[in-house]
């Protein structure tokens, strides 16, 4: 359930994060397979805070990072979908490259200034009246 | 139109800068900072009166509790007239860097060798907060079976120490003690283990032992 908090930092750091005057349509984050992180409650948490700053046209997209590494019995070179401690061809421990993975990777955000430039754009009206902040 | 922005932050970035915070203002004041998470139930305020009381006369100590409500732990501390302050979290599954550093400024502020910082008793969700600790213990007791390790790996991953608890009550439980160690380090290899009983006193002087070393290891030579 420490998917609330990290949602919450998640949304204030997209805020401060986008440019000034775009407005975010997609939150592109990463998560580890060894982080104890929940995509699916993050998603549930998502839905209700992206309304404090992002609006809910935002959407959040996690992608699950596969663990990678090489096993130090064998040398084998590994990426896993899903934790695996000891290696399946000669049983040593196995150690991670990776796993902790927790950050915003990327923002897919609207060119507000270059649309602006574009009066002649149809979209651009729509788009000026929904950067209304959400209750305004 | 719409274009993509490369970011590549951590989420929890804030907390991870005030736990480094957190980490320079003990290391400012010459302490060991010791981070106990657990389940709840598993005994880690239990171990903490054993442990104070075993360190008594060998190394100054002070507490922070976590829990969710009540400041129950932080009356069984204070008992035992060690400066403790209680962080209620009132819902939060966790402990916050935040929240420490809070904690921090109302302890004594020298004099001290060592200060435990319990996190509220949570397998999983204490895993992703780093505190600032320079050790992390995480309690498992023999009732809640030896798997443990292999279904919550990511605060057995993070930790330097596993302690054993409740080890007394091996007669009356179908409890694999030697599966439970090996299913830990297969998780983390270079876990310190440590079988203790907060009833009858096994091993505690042998962890207390181990938490003298690390705050000698910390005060260096003077």
């Amino acid at each position: 359930m420490h998917e609330a908090s990290i949602v919450r930092e998640l949304v204030a750091l997209a805020v401060r994060m986008a440019p000034a005057g775009s407005r975010v349509l997609e939150v592109h984050v990463r998560v580890g397979r060894l982080s104890a992180v929940s995509p699916a409650a993050m998603q549930f948490y998502f839905e209700v805070m992206r309304e404090e700053g992002l609006g809910s046209q935002a959407v959040l997209r996690v992608e699950l990072e596969p663990l990678r590494g090489r096993c130090p019995g064998c040398a084998r070179a590994f990426a896993l979908a899903e934790p695996c401690w000891t290696c399946p061809a000669c049983g040593s421990t196995l150690a991670f490259e990776n796993g902790d993975e927790l950050d915003l990777a990327s923002l897919v955000v609207t060119d507000e200034q270059r649309d602006h430039d574009r009066a002649e754009d149809p979209r651009q009206e729509r788009r000026a009246g929904a950067r209304q902040p959400p209750g305004d | 139109m719409s274009s993509v922005i490369t970011i590549e932050q951590k989420i929890l970035g804030k907390n991870a800068e005030l736990a480094r915070d957190n980490r320079r203002e003990i290391d400012r004041r010459g302490i060991l900072a010791v981070g106990l998470v657990s389940a709840p139930g598993s005994g880690k305020t239990a171990l903490l009166e054993q442990t104070l009381a075993a360190l008594r006369g060998r190394a100054r100590c002070a507490v922070i509790e976590g829990d969710v409500q009540t400041d129950r732990d932080a009356q069984r501390i204070a008992a035992l007239e060690v400066p403790v302050v209680q962080i209620v979290t009132n819902g939060t599954c966790h402990l916050e860097a935040r929240m420490v550093q809070e904690a921090l400024a109302r302890l004594p502020g020298t004099d001290l060798d060592v200060v435990f910082v319990e996190n509220v008793g949570n397998l999983v969700c204490p895993s992703s907060y780093e505190l600032g600790e320079h050790v992390r213990a995480v309690v498992l007791s023999t009732a809640e079976g030896e798997d443990k390790p292999l279904k919550y790996p990511a605060l057995f991953r993070q930790s330097q120490a596993l302690v054993l608890n409740k080890i007394d009550l091996l007669p009356y439980l179908r409890y694999d003690l030697a599966q439970a160690k090996a299913f830990a380090r297969q998780v983390n290899p270079a876990l310190e283990v440590f079988e203790t009983s907060c009833t009858t006193g096994h091993g505690i002087q042998s962890w207390a032992g181990w938490l003298l070393e690390k705050i000698r290891d910390r005060r260096g030579p003077r």
